[in-house]
């Protein structure tokens, strides 16, 4: 097996602490340190984001904090290799969703231990931290790794079950096809049990979940304490809806409590996701909860700067546990703060904006649609 | 107590069922009419929207501001351009092409449909003006829905006919609702003609929910482009020259409308060199037209998907790519010299890439994948009635093009102009072959 380098298995072995840390911590400084090192580690050994950061004048000598490491474009992903390591020592690449023929972006590990760590750290703190330590029935609406190889979401799915589930977990869509019915049944045999199960998934197969049972006239009643996670969006899926709609149908059709229904925000090209803090925080403001390993600036696409609060703006974020890629990624997606700094923030929906063009369209919208689901 | 569920009347329902009622009234005037009486006044309204110092003209400009976000500057010259040609001539000419015979098309009658129904779409005024004149052109009353961003250009239209000819202004009642109000949709799409305007999906809606009698004529999702040979950048003068025309078609309406170029080919075995000549030359002209012709309202999430195209093509530079990017220092303008002919998203707003392509065919294969959804296309630097060009144009038009014409004019369609390859008023129009002698042949 191939040796890392020593300096990367230094800046792992430290993010990797910081990420097994309870209860979470933030420390301004230590995330500076860490990310400052490991923008020096990845400009060294990513040639082409050295030249995107040399294009803009900015070296790991130049810098002085944080938040003038520069952030690449999500797209990026699809248009090259963004690694940090030899190509031979890559165990697991990640593709983000697509058709054949279609462009798809790739997150490249040579470990997987920072984002195992990383992903099991916020489903314990954010979603499952009353349930243990006894292991849940969890459900998912997903295919499972085996069946998704290159799914981040599948992977991800994996390991919570293998850490949390119980025995009668397991994943609800085989060969591609949402298995509804086997599912209904599972969950109306468990309503008259006392233990909590958690459901989670995509948003579009909970969507075709809801119309399945809503065209059987059916309602479920989890047991108390079962709760909900969906994550992803609709594009090119089923139909769409808006994100309060469907939570408030999730709580309704399922008989959970709404603040147990809770949203993930994550994408392929990072490592960390980002949970709602409605479990944590019921009586608080709704918002993502940014992990201490994380930062998230929200930037002003005319100036590039840092909005002011209570404006909008891009969603740009620093994963120090990105270490065998590019840990400043910058998003389309738009976003707001809820209680500044690390506190959290909303990530806004987007208008299609259709209508308004008219028969006009943007040709990549139209090329998209031309394509098979 | 139980809370009774109360179901109020529509309001905008009832209003729209009174406004068929007065359209079917309408309809008997509007039949009784020669032709030269629903023509003359609708050309005397074209010359009104035309004339820039006619109240009419100013309102339209007021109204397409407040209401679309474009700026004063683009509105007054995208109209200026768009009316130059749209005459009363010219429309009483459309006619005549269409109609050589009043109420007769090769002996066989024209009947008019009792009612038409007309979705208007989009923000630019000029489709639209046109869409709600062309019912009451094959004579048939024209209830409208209009755009949600171009709520304006009917009732202005209205208005003025009224003012010009109170009885076939009541030949048009504008309605408008949104599109999620079931209670209007429905007996707005139940008249015998419906014409529509819009995305793909709000086609495909609105025929799904019609009966196979009825008539429906869809104008979807359509995108045009730019063309230009690569010898013709030779030189400096003609690249500035050619690229002030391109930056007129790309900046009027914000590059948001269906003849707004998504993208400009350059062909030609020197298309790399070429391009690079073409961005120089267009960065220096987008530049001037933001001065003069200021970017208007963008959404957020359009300028943040122009950074992040901005971004991908640095990173892409950055990954050996070797593409160019100029773009003004916010998001007012942006342009990509790419390396290949290969589609790219494209957010618009003012956001053009350039692809060199070595040949034609090199340029038919790659537009292909637009196939069918293809308008116009600004075609520079091909010597007209020569092999080349006519072979360009017949691959172009294989592929949907429906209309050529020279750059800085993709935005200035003649009135009657085949959009999407169709006459503008035979679409609207219902025969009766009587088998009787004296309206034969």
């Amino acid at each position: 097996m191939a040796t890392r380098n020593s300096d990367r298995a230094e800046l792992d072995h430290s993010i990797l602490t910081w990420i097994n840390e309870t209860p979470w911590t933030q420390d301004e400084e230590r995330f500076d340190i860490l990310a400052r090192q490991l923008f020096a580690h990845q400009f060294a050994r990513c040639a082409p984001y050295a030249r995107f950061a040399q294009g803009r004048g900015l070296t790991p000598e130049s810098i002085e904090s944080w938040h003038e490491i520069p952030a690449v474009p999500a797209a990026a992903f699809k248009e090259m290799a963004l690694r940090s390591f030899p190509e031979s020592e890559t165990k697991k690449t990640f593709r983000t969703s697509g058709t054949s023929g279609q462009k798809r972006g790739e997150l490249h590990l040579d470990t997987l231990s920072l984002y195992e760590a990383s992903l099991l750290a916020s489903l314990r703190t954010l979603l499952l931290a009353d349930l243990e330590p006894r292991r849940t029935m969890i459900r998912v609406l997903a295919p499972s790794a085996e069946e998704a190889p290159d799914s981040s979401l599948s992977h991800m799915f994996s390991v919570l079950l293998k850490d949390f589930g119980s025995p009668e977990s397991g994943f609800d869509v085989t060969d591609g096809t949402l298995q509804d019915a086997a599912l209904i049944e599972r969950l109306q045999a468990s309503s008259s049990s006392n233990e909590p199960l958690v459901l989670c998934g995509t948003a579009f197969a909970f969507v075709h979940l809801l119309d399945h049972l809503g065209e059987r006239k059916l309602r479920l009643a989890c047991p108390p304490g079962s709760r909900i996670m969906e994550t992803g969006g609709f594009k090119g899926r089923s139909r769409e809806v808006s994100r309060d709609v469907l939570h408030a149908e999730l709580a309704r059709c399922f008989g959970i409590k709404p603040s147990l229904v809770i949203n993930q925000y994550g994408m392929t090209e990072l490592g960390s996701q980002f949970y709602d803090s409605r479990l944590v925080d019921p009586s608080g403001s709704n918002r993502k909860c940014v992990p201490p390993w994380v930062r998230v600036r929200l930037v002003d696409p005319e100036s590039s700067l840092e909005v002011e609060p209570g404006e909008t703006g891009m969603v740009t974020i620093y994963d120090l546990a990105n270490t065998g890629s590019v840990a400043a990624v910058q998003t389309a997606d738009l976003g707001r703060w809820i209680s500044g700094g690390t506190g959290g923030f909303e990530v806004l929906g987007r208008r299609s904006g259709e209508e308004e063009r008219g028969c006009s369209i943007a040709a990549d919208e139209m090329l998209s649609r031309d394509e098979p689901y | 107590m139980s809370n009774p569920t109360i179901h109020w009347p529509d309001a905008r329902a009832e209003q729209l069922q009174a406004a068929r009622g007065r359209l079917e009234v309408a309809a008997q005037g509007l039949a009784a009419r020669h032709r030269e009486d629903v023509v003359r006044p609708l050309g005397q309204l074209l010359e009104r929207f035309r004339d820039p110092e006619s109240r009419w003209h100013q309102a339209l400009i007021d109204g397409t501001v407040e209401q679309a976000g474009f700026s004063r500057e683009t509105v007054s010259a995208g109209l200026k351009l768009g009316l130059a040609n749209w005459s009363a001539e010219a429309l009483a000419e459309m006619v005549q092409r269409e109609f050589p015979t009043e109420n007769k098309v090769g002996g066989r009658k024209l009947v008019p449909f009792p009612m038409t129904s007309v979705v208007l779409a989009g923000a630019i005024p000029m489709p639209n003006l046109l869409a709600s004149m062309m019912p009451l052109l094959v004579g048939s009353p024209a209830l409208i829905k209009p755009a949600a961003r171009d709520a304006l250009t009917p009732v202005l239209l209205s208005h003025c006919l009224s003012d010009l000819d109170a009885e076939l202004g009541a030949c048009i009642e504008v309605t408008p609702f949104p599109s999620t109000d079931t209670a209007c949709l429905g007996p707005f799409l139940s008249s015998e003609c419906v014409v529509a305007s819009g995305s793909d999906e709000t086609i495909r809606e609105i025929a799904h929910q019609l009966a196979p009698s009825q008539r429906f004529v869809g104008y979807g999702h359509k995108l045009s482009l730019a063309v230009v040979n690569a010898n013709t950048l030779r030189q400096r003068n003609h690249s500035d020259e050619l690229a002030r025309c391109l930056s007129a078609d790309i900046a009027l309406w914000d590059q948001l409308g269906c003849l707004s170029p998504a993208c400009v080919y350059v062909v030609g075995e020197s298309a790399t060199e070429a391009t690079s000549r073409l961005l120089e030359s267009l960065a220096d002209a987008l530049a001037d037209r933001a001065q003069q012709w200021p970017r208007g309202e963008v959404p957020e999430e359009v300028r943040a998907a122009i950074k992040q195209q901005r971004d991908e093509a640095e990173m892409r530079r950055a990954g050996g790519e070797d593409l160019q990017l100029l773009h003004s220092r916010d998001t007012a303008w942006t342009i990509i010299a790419e390396t290949s002919g290969e589609w790219r998203p494209a957010p618009l707003h003012r956001f053009i890439r350039l692809h060199p392509v070595a040949g034609h065919e090199a340029l038919l294969r790659a537009v292909q994948p637009m196939a069918g959804h293809l308008s116009s296309v600004a075609l520079a630097g091909f010597e007209s009635a020569s092999p080349l060009r006519s072979s360009l144009v017949n691959g172009l038009a294989r592929l949907g093009v429906c209309r050529v014409c020279p750059p800085g004019l993709l935005q200035a369609p003649a009135l009657d102009w085949p959009h999407d390859g169709r006459a503008v008023l035979q679409p609207l129009a219902r025969y009766l072959d009587s088998g009787n002698p004296e309206h034969g042949h």
